[in-house]
């Protein structure tokens, strides 16, 4: 059984078919690459799958579970965190607060064991805290800990994004462009973090435009254009496809 | 190093104190505090009970900015909880002390029924929403006769003497206002530190992020709505008792214009030092000003355009900028 299957999915916005009909399966422990032109829909089907659109038709299962309908922050709770095309932080905190936020989910004492700060609540935010550190160490900001966000470069606001949802012990990490804005080297730096996360068993599903990168980090591609999947396969056979470069490069004329 | 530097160092960081002299330190201020109001004169007095009920009102507004949402109600809590307790004490004979609780807890209810409607809404939607719920409550109790229409309530009884504290001089309110806000700020402070505190800011700062980690957002805007309701109505409830008269003209929009007032002259990065800054600074003004009647919108509103102009974060922050130590200091 897939991790996550779609079947007929659909999003309109007004009489714009932003996804349309979009059936794909991802299994579990897989890299999949969802690639598109500039408007293709991939962070629309993202927002349908993670709860922050709902789909207009069309069903979204998880561990065969259908999740359409499901709030953002359900969809979170079952095992799957996303990150954003514009590497978004909680401003005017730490490196290691914004981290804190991705344990939410696994915290279970409630208000007043915080209010009162007993014993089973401070417990739990020093696995909250050591967890966090290790994730710190990771993602290789450790030197940034107590720095305000604010202050942290562009390029390692993406490791941030990536630690932050780490710390929700997620099976299915969604990435909306993770290597945008990056250099080379912090490209291959990230790339080894997701390698080895998929090695311990998280399924990675990502949306990239860096086509080399993404073209040799994950053995399936999936191409969508004007809300529809156009291809899917292997690297060299989407790369081939005429109906992709004809996406990607417009039709000859004449 | 400038001057500045050695007054910093020379006077906080190398003079250690020791455990008793903390000790003294904290029993001396204790002591200003119990016997201070027999000391000074009945404006003051007054002023200091206003303080502490306009801090707790204060903080109250705060907390709900914090989730990221500019209320307009705080009037509209101050009257559920007057309201409660003086029809509780003048019509069911309910003694002050469990109508204080109930005020504080009605107010807290109203919160909670409001809270899950407003909060489908955003920014300015939210802000007219609270608005018009504080001004409709108020009209509605003008029209109803049980509540005294128009022209209100008045006799609310004050509480018994405890011990050498007597409510029908000032120091017993100002025992009481002190109290409550020593409680107010534990509570919000505990709030600050804990992981409470922070999922809030969370939601005020990336709504979409904080629910993509699976917070649920409704749930803590409300339960931030809900805390300072019952702290807003329980200082309604202070409020009407000491004055021992209220009508629905004591909840128009100034009182929620005023919590706001003490909690940007404050400092809005402060969630219980700021208002509480704000506070005195309101409550002295006001009581100076307030007889030039007339003239007391137009000198709040002149404060708080300059404080917006000339320190947009409050007091607070300017005087830690002042002594070197302003936010950017943690980085």
């Amino acid at each position: 059984m897939a991790l996550l299957k779609s079947t007929g999915l659909c999003k309109y916005f007004g009489g714009v078919h932003a996804v349309d009909e979009v059936d794909f399966e991802v299994e579990k422990g897989e890299k999949v690459g969802l690639i598109g032109p500039n408007g293709a829909g991939k962070t629309t089907l993202f927002n349908v799958i993670t709860g922050f659109l709902r789909a207009d038709s069309g069903i979204v299962e998880y561990k065969g579970n259908n999740i359409v309908g499901l709030r953002a922050d359900q969809v979170a709770q079952m095992g799957i965190a996303r990150t954003f095309q514009i590497p978004v932080q909680f401003r005017g905190q730490t490196v290691f607060e914004n981290l804190l936020a991705g344990h939410i989910k696994e915290e279970r004492k409630n208000f007043w064991h915080a209010l009162f700060n007993t014993r089973d609540y401070r417990e739990e935010q020093e696995r909250a805290r050591q967890k966090a550190l290790e994730v710190l160490e990771f993602v290789g900001l450790a030197d940034w800990k107590d720095r305000l966000v604010d202050v942290l470069p562009d390029g390692l606001r993406r490791f941030l994004s990536l630690g932050r949802v780490l710390m929700m012990s997620p099976e299915l990490l969604l990435l909306d462009e993770p290597l945008a804005g990056l250099s080379e080297e912090e490209i291959s730096a990230l790339l080894s973090k997701l390698d080895e996360l998929q090695g311990q068993g998280t399924t990675i599903f990502m949306i990239e435009h860096r086509m080399k990168a993404v073209m040799r980090f994950c053995p399936r591609i999936m191409v969508l254009n004007y809300g529809r999947k156009i291809a899917e396969g292997s690297p060299t056979e989407v790369k081939d496809d005429p109906v992709v470069i004809n996406a990607y490069l417009g039709t000859r004329e004449g | 190093m400038n001057i500045r530097d050695h007054f910093r160092i020379g006077v906080w960081e190398n003079v250690k104190l020791g455990r008793n002299a903390t000790l003294v330190a904290l029993i001396l201020i204790i002591g200003a505090i119990v016997a201070g109001p027999y000391f000074i004169a009945s404006r003051w007095q007054h002023i200091l009970i206003m303080w502490c009920l306009w801090s707790i009102a204060g903080i109250s507004w705060l907390v709900i900015l914090k989730v990221g949402e500019f209320s307009l109600c705080s009037a509209a809590f101050l009257c559920i909880g007057a309201y409660s307790s003086s029809v509780m004490t003048l019509k069911l004979g309910c003694p002050f002390w469990p109508a204080l609780i109930a005020g504080g807890l009605i107010s807290g209810i109203f919160a909670l029924a409001l809270g899950v409607v407003v909060f489908r809404l955003k920014g300015l939607y939210f802000l007219v929403i609270t608005y018009l719920f504080a001004e409709m409550l108020r009209l509605g109790i003008s029209l109803t006769g049980y509540l005294g229409g128009g022209t209100g309530l008045y006799g609310m009884p004050e509480p018994g003497n405890i011990g050498f504290i007597t409510f029908s001089t000032k120091q017993g309110w100002f025992y009481l206002s002190f109290l409550l806000l020593l409680i107010t700020a534990f509570t919000f402070r505990r709030v600050e530190a804990s992981r409470i505190g922070r999922v809030y800011s969370y939601i005020g700062m990336a709504p979409d992020l904080a629910e993509s980690l699976g917070v649920r957002i409704m749930k803590y805007k409300v339960q931030a709505f809900v805390l300072g309701g019952i702290f807003t109505g329980l200082a309604g409830v202070v409020m009407a008792h000491y004055f021992t008269g209220i009508s629905p003209e004591s909840f128009t929009l100034y009182p929620s214009l005023v919590t706001q007032l003490v909690a940007i002259l404050g400092g809005v990065p402060y969630l219980v030092a700021g208002p509480v800054v704000g506070a005195i600074i309101y409550s002295a003004v006001d009581e100076y000003v307030a007889a030039i009647s007339g003239l007391r919108p137009l000198i709040v509103g002149v404060l708080l355009v300059v404080i917006i102009f000339f320190m947009p974060q409050g007091i607070i922050s300017r005087l830690r900028q002042l002594f070197g130590k302003g936010r950017e200091a943690k980085s």
